[in-house]
């Protein structure tokens, strides 16, 4: 078995290189993750317990199958009240492990009797895995409240951070449930849409279903409706399979992989103007994989004054609850809620391409990080401490 | 704690991201929880610019027989707009129960999905699709229909040419 061993081992060990990072900046993620939540996730699951329970169809290998309909609204209202603390708590970085994993458990169980009128959504699967993975790491080492109990004070706190050499951290596991995820949506794609076939699109299927049946009619969608080019829908049938089975390969090398991420971006802002399908959920998996220590304001800024840093959090915190208790039980993150009261509904995927076209922009800084600027500086000691 | 061997680690993962992807792929079963993302693997046709697409679609019909596009959005209030089609499918919870049989070489294991709603949940739904006729203004509905249209859109026009009702399902109010 020692071949084997030895063999999975070289495997790993190339999937740890093109995805790793290192602590600081997965402590600076766990901010970035739940401001993110706060904005423009925040699930919520009331409105569940008004639905009749003739809809109730879960799936069967789920926990709402050992349910005979839907359960009581007051267990919605607790799993509500769980995720209000659970995301103020670990945005702040207090029983940040416990926060962690209290809000994976959470949202599984609101999920699974979301899921239960016959369709099973994905886009919060990426979401589900960063939790899954973060629940075994240390994100709450630095910038926390934690912290600042743990170490009793700001100033040995920089000093230790300071003179400790970057600890590096494993995103191997994350690597592979992105990879595999994308698999899984290609494979399907690549049995069907791959038939040289002018007179079929995949894409088209996308594109005038959510156009006439789900009232997806927004931003480029009129335009794209329009558009008879069999041979470029062709290639965009292509180019998706091709993007979504990549990611099994990309995932063995750093620069591929972040060329990979970055297309993602951009796949998803295509997504978003041409069909409508603004899956910003996805995003977070992706923003685990940046190095943020290495911009240099979060290094200079936010390192360096973390008291001031975690108050301005617990404000805002503060702040976003009382608008989410506001808005009562819509689901959703606080920026939507407010974009489609004073703006209208459209205004989500608008909010949501700018996001993605963002995130394409801040993929090209961190490559420029990673590939141009880390050449002049030493390389992490990668082997020497991995943490997990 | 003892560190599991790389390769019996990777048997172990490999297992809990294959098993529910093949379950998906050979028996349509999807898990939940699982590292599944959509594949939306289905295609349209086109040819001469017509292009050839199913559809859903929500109808109130009147007393007097006169047919009303309801919109789902509206219809299904706080209830996600992905999920209208397939609470639809299943004529809103009043199709019967699925019984699917996996055979597992001497052992065959029955799975029951779909559960047909009771006298109780149909007394409820009746209820709530009145509260939400109500809610949009629609009297004197007598029936809900779900209706699947197969249109041909011809693209350069922006015209449907023409559309099929390929079927139909009927939820009678009281």
């Amino acid at each position: 078995m020692n071949w084997i061993d030895n063999a999975i081992g070289t495997l790993e060990k190339k999937i740890e290189l093109a995805t790793r990072t290192d602590i600081e900046s997965l402590c600076f993620f766990r901010i970035v993750f739940g401001l993110f939540t706060i904005l423009f996730f925040w699930p919520s699951y009331r409105w569940i317990g008004d639905v009749p329970d003739a809809f109730f169809n879960p799936p069967i290998f789920s926990v709402a199958a050992l349910f005979s309909g839907f359960p009581s609204p007051v267990l919605f209202l607790a799993i509500d009240i769980g995720i209000f603390v659970t995301i103020i708590t670990l945005t702040i970085g207090l029983f940040t492990r416990i926060s962690t994993i209290a809000l994976l458990l959470l949202i599984l169980l609101g999920n699974s009797f979301q899921y239960s009128f016959g369709k099973i959504d994905h886009g919060i699967l990426l979401y589900l895995c960063v939790l899954l993975v973060m629940s075994f790491k240390d994100w709450g080492r630095f910038l926390s409240v934690d912290s600042l109990i743990r170490r009793n004070g700001t100033a040995r706190f920089e000093q230790a951070r300071q003179n400790a050499p970057k600890t590096p951290a494993r995103l191997t596991v994350l690597g592979i449930l992105v990879a595999f995820g994308f698999f899984t949506a290609g494979y399907g794609k690549a049995l069907n849409w791959v038939d040289f076939d002018l007179s079929t699109s995949g894409v088209l299927f996308w594109l005038y279903g959510g156009y006439f049946t789900l009232g997806r009619g927004e931003l480029l969608a009129p335009l794209a409706i329009q558009l008879e080019a069999p041979l470029f829908w062709e290639i965009a049938d292509l180019s998706a399979v091709l993007f979504e089975m990549g990611f099994l390969f990309m995932i063995f090398w750093r620069r591929s992989w972040f060329v990979w991420l970055t297309i993602a971006c951009c796949f998803h802002l295509i997504n978003c103007l041409l069909f409508n399908i603004p899956f910003i959920v996805q995003a977070i998996a992706y923003l685990a994989f940046i190095p943020w220590s290495g911009f240099a304001i979060v290094n200079r800024v936010c390192f360096r004054y973390p008291k001031t840093l975690l108050l301005g959090l617990f404000g805002f915190c503060s702040l976003a609850a009382a608008i989410k208790l506001s808005f009562s039980n819509a689901s959703g993150g606080i920026l939507f809620a407010i974009t489609n009261q004073l703006f209208g509904s459209s205004a989500e995927l608008q909010v949501t391409s700018l996001f993605w076209l963002s995130l394409v922009g801040l993929f090209a800084i961190a490559f420029r990080h990673l590939f141009v600027d880390e050449q002049a500086r030493p390389q992490l000691p990668i082997t020497a401490r991995l943490q997990d | 704690m003892p560190k599991l061997p790389k390769s019996v680690a990777c048997v172990l993962l490999l297992l809990i991201l294959i098993i529910p992807f093949v379950l998906l792929e050979l028996r349509g079963i999807e898990a939940y929880p699982a590292v599944l993302l959509p594949s939306g693997d289905r295609v349209v046709t086109t040819s001469d610019g017509i292009v050839t697409f199913g559809m859903t679609e929500l109808v109130a019909v009147h007393s007097d027989g006169q047919e009303e596009i309801i919109d789902p959005q509206a219809f299904f209030g706080n209830i996600p707009i992905d999920y209208w089609q397939p609470i639809a499918r299943r004529g809103f919870g009043l199709d019967p129960e699925v019984i699917t049989s996996f055979s597992l070489g001497v052992w065959t294991l029955s799975a029951k999905f779909s559960p047909q709603a009771n006298a109780q949940q149909q007394q409820q739904l009746q209820a709530w699709m009145n509260q939400r006729l109500e809610f949009l203004n629609l009297k004197d509905i007598e029936t809900v229909r779900v209706r699947y249209p197969k249109v041909f859109f011809d693209i350069d026009s922006q015209t449907e040419v023409s559309r099929e009702v390929t079927r139909y399902f009927d939820y009678e109010l009281d």
